[in-house]
C-alpha cells in the first residue's frame, strides 16, 4: 500500500511536470520562455536541449524556426509529440530521445540558436561542462545560446533568503509532482570558459531565476586568419 | 573511508532506505588505478555506492557513479529511472575514456532490466559486462577473469536481507505512529512495538509462506491484500471500526477521542499489512507491475543460444542447450517477470505473452520498461 501510493504519484509525474514547475517559479517560466524566443527569427535552425514537454520547442517553431528538440525522458517526449500535433507544427519540429552526452553526434556549426529551459541545472558538473563545450561547437559563429534556468543568487544574504523562501515551495512541488530542480552555479563563468559571452541577462525571483542570451565568440585559438 | 563512517551510513540508510538518497555522480578512483584497471559502474544510491567502495578496498579500479536518481539499481532500472542515457552520460562526460586503454565497463547485473548493452555499445563504443548481483562478490569476480558464477548472478533473500527490509519498513511507519504522541502518549510505544513485531514477523517468516507468491493470479505479489487495487480490506476495516464504535456506544463508553486514537492506530497496522512485501526483493514478483501476470515466451526460430538471458536472469530460469544452440526455459515457475532477458536478447527471441495470447514486444519493454501500475500507455501488439 505504502509503495503503491508512492509509485502512483511517481508514474503520473510527467503529466504534472509543467504545473509543478510553474508553481516552483511562481509562473515565471512561461513568461521567460516567451521573452527568450523573441531572439529567434523565421527560418533559423534551432536546437532545444532538454525540451521536456516542448515548452520552448513549440514556441520557437511557432515563430517559424526549424527546431530539433532532444530529451532523455520518453514520457515527456510523448506529451511534447501530442502538443506538436495539436498545434500543427510537425513540419518544423523534430523530437529525439537523446541525452546531452549524445550532442557530439550533432553537426558542427549546425545551428543558429541553441536553447535550454530548466535543463542545465539538472546536469552534473561533468555533464554541464561537456554540454557547454558541445554548444560552442554546434553554434554558428555569432550564434546564440538562450537559457532560462534556476541559478544560485550571488551574495550571502540573498542566498540565505532564497533557501528559506524556497524550502516550502520545494516540499509543495515534490508532493504534487515528485519533481524538483537544483540551482546551477556560476553559469555565466562557465559559459565564458568555453567561449560563450553573455550579452543579456535578466534575473528575477530574488536573483534565483535567470533568463540569459549568450553569443558564440570567435575561437581564440583560430582567429580571423582561418577565414 | 573509515569503518565508523561506513557503519554510520549503513545504519542511517538502512532505516530510511525506502527513500531515495542520491550521492554525487561521476568518476571515483579506487586505490591506484592504471590504464588497464577495470572500470565498474553503479547507480548513485548512497548505500550502494558505499557498499561497492567497501567491497573494492585493496583493489585498483575506476568506479563510475551514474545517475539513478538516488534509488537502488534494481528498482531504478526496472522502474525506468536508471536508463541507457545515464550510463552513456557518465561514460562520455566523466573523462574515463582518457584514463584507460580498454573499453569494457562492468555493470551490476540487476541493472539489466533497464540498461541495454547493445545501445551502450552503439552510442559509446564501450562493451558492457554484467558483474555479480552483490557488491561483495566483485573481488572474486575480478580475480576470476571477470566471470560470474551461477551463485553470483542468482538473487537470494537471506535472513540478513530480510531483517534489513523489515527495519526499512518498520522505521518510517514507526515515525508515522509517533505523530500520535500529542493525542495519545500512552498508546505510541505499544503501537510502535506492534509495528516492529509485525514487520519483523512478516519478513523473517518469509520462507514459511513464500510458496504463496508462485501463484499467477491478480493477488500475486502481495502478502495479504492489495489495498490500492481493491477496496475490500478498507471496507472491512471501516466495518470493524463501526462495530467497535457501536458496541462502545451501547455500553455507554463511546468517546470521539477514543475513536480517533483507535482509528489511526489500526490504520497504521493496515498500511503495514498491505505493503508490497514481495517487491522488497528481486526474488519474488512485485505486486506493483501488471506484467507479473504474463509469461515469458521463447521464439525458438530466433534463438541462437547466445546465453544473454542466462547471464542476466536473477532467478536462474534459463539453461543453454549448447548442442542445439538454444536457450531452454528450465525453471519457468521461478520467473519474476522482471524482463531483463527480453531487454538483453540481441535476437528479440523472448517476449511476454498473456493468457489470452496477446504479446508484449521486446521494443515495448525496452522503451517503456515494466508496466508498473499500468503506467505503460503504449499499445501492445
Amino acid at each position: 500500500m505504502s509503495t503503491y501510493v508512492l509509485m502512483r504519484l511517481l508514474e503520473s509525474a510527467p503529466h504534472r511536470y509543467d504545473r509543478g514547475i510553474q508553481i516552483l517559479t511562481f509562473g515565471h517560466v512561461g513568461r521567460a520562455y516567451d521573452r527568450l524566443v523573441r531572439q529567434i527569427s523565421p527560418g533559423q535552425r534551432v536546437l532545444d536541449i532538454g525540451c521536456g514537454t516542448g515548452a520552448l520547442t513549440l514556441r520557437a517553431a511557432a515563430r517559424g524556426a526549424s527546431v530539433r528538440g532532444i530529451d532523455r525522458d520518453a514520457e515527456m517526449l510523448a506529451i511534447a509529440r501530442e502538443r506538436m500535433a495539436q498545434e500543427h507544427l510537425e513540419d518544423r519540429v523534430e523530437l529525439a530521445d537523446e541525452g546531452v552526452a549524445e550532442l557530439d553526434a550533432e553537426p558542427a556549426a549546425g545551428y543558429d540558436v541553441v536553447m535550454s529551459g530548466l535543463c542545465f541545472s539538472e546536469l552534473s558538473p561533468d555533464e554541464l561542462r561537456y554540454t557547454l563545450t558541445q554548444v560552442r561547437r554546434m553554434l554558428q559563429p555569432g550564434g546564440l545560446l538562450l537559457v532560462a534556468d534556476e541559478v544560485l543568487p550571488s551574495g550571502f544574504v540573498a542566498r540565505l533568503f532564497y533557501r528559506v523562501v524556497r524550502a516550502p515551495m520545494v516540499v509543495l512541488t515534490y508532493l504534487l509532482t515528485q519533481q524538483t530542480t537544483h540551482a546551477a552555479r556560476r553559469l555565466a563563468d562557465r559559459l565564458n570558459d568555453v567561449g560563450l559571452a553573455v550579452i543579456d541577462e535578466q534575473r528575477s525571483l530574488l536573483g534565483s531565476f535567470t533568463c540569459l542570451v549568450a553569443r558564440r565568440q570567435d575561437d581564440p585559438a583560430a582567429p580571423a586568419a582561418a577565414t | 573511508m573509515t569503518r565508523l563512517r561506513y557503519a554510520w551510513v549503513a545504519v542511517v540508510q538502512t532505516l530510511l532506505r525506502v527513500l531515495p538518497f542520491p550521492t554525487r555522480t561521476g568518476l571515483v578512483r579506487i586505490g591506484n588505478p592504471g590504464r588497464h584497471s577495470p572500470v565498474l559502474l553503479t547507480g548513485n544510491f548512497t548505500l550502494t555506492v558505499q557498499r561497492v567502495r567497501h567491497a573494492l578496498v585493496g583493489l585498483d579500479a575506476y568506479l563510475l557513479i551514474a545517475n539513478s536518481r538516488g534509488v537502488n539499481v534494481w528498482c531504478a532500472a526496472t522502474g525506468g529511472l536508471f536508463t541507457d542515457h545515464d550510463v552513456v552520460s557518465v561514460l562520455k562526460t566523466s573523462g574515463v575514456d582518457r584514463l584507460v586503454d580498454h573499453r569494457r565497463v562492468i555493470l551490476p547485473q540487476l541493472a539489466a532490466t533497464g540498461i541495454d548493452g547493445k545501445t551502450i555499445r552503439r552510442k559509446t563504443g564501450w562493451h558492457t559486462i554484467w558483474g555479480p548481483v552483490e557488491a561483495r562478490d566483485i573481488p572474486a569476480f575480478l580475480a576470476a577473469n571477470q566471470q560470474v558464477t551461477r551463485a553470483m548472478r542468482t538473487v537470494t533473500f537471506p535472513w540478513v536481507r530480510r531483517l534489513e527490509m523489515a527495519v526499512a519498513w518498520a522505521f518510517p511507519i514507526s515515525l508515522l505512529a509517533l505523530a500520535l504522541w500529542p493525542v495519545w502518549p500512552d498508546g505510541v510505544l505499544p503501537l510502535v512495538g506492534l509495528v516492529w513485531t509485525i514487520s519483523l514477523g512478516l519478513f523473517l517468516a518469509f520462507p514459511l509462506y513464500e510458496q504463496r507468491f508462485h501463484t499467477t493470479g491478480k493477488n500475486a505479489g502481495f502478502i495479504l491484500f492489495d489495498v490500492g487495487q481493491r477496496g475490500l480490506p478498507i471496507l472491512i476495516w471501516l466495518g470493524l471500526l463501526a462495530v467497535a464504535g457501536v458496541a462502545t456506544w451501547l455500553a455507554g463508553d463511546f468517546s470521539w477521542s477514543q475513536a480517533w486514537k483507535w482509528g489511526l492506530a489500526s490504520l497504521v497496522v493496515l498500511l503495514l499489512l498491505g505493503l508490497d512485501l514481495t517487491g522488497s526483493t528481486p526474488v519474488y514478483k512485485s505486486g506493483l507491475h501488471d506484467d507479473r501476470l504474463l509469461a515469458i515466451a521463447l521464439d525458438e526460430q530466433r534463438c541462437r543460444g547466445a546465453a544473454f538471458c542466462e547471464h542476466v536472469c536473477p532467478k536462474d530460469v534459463f539453461e543453454i542447450d549448447h548442442g542445439q544452440r538454444l536457450a531452454v526455459l528450465a525453471r519457468p515457475a521461478d520467473c519474476v517477470q522482471c524482463g531483463a532477458c527480453i531487454v538483453q536478447c540481441p535476437f528479440d527471441a523472448l517476449h511476454f505473452e498473456g493468457r489470452d495470447g496477446h504479446v508484449v514486444a521486446p521494443s515495448t519493454i525496452r522503451e517503456h520498461k515494466l508496466n508498473l501500475l499500468g503506467s505503460r500507455r503504449s499499445p501492445t501488439t
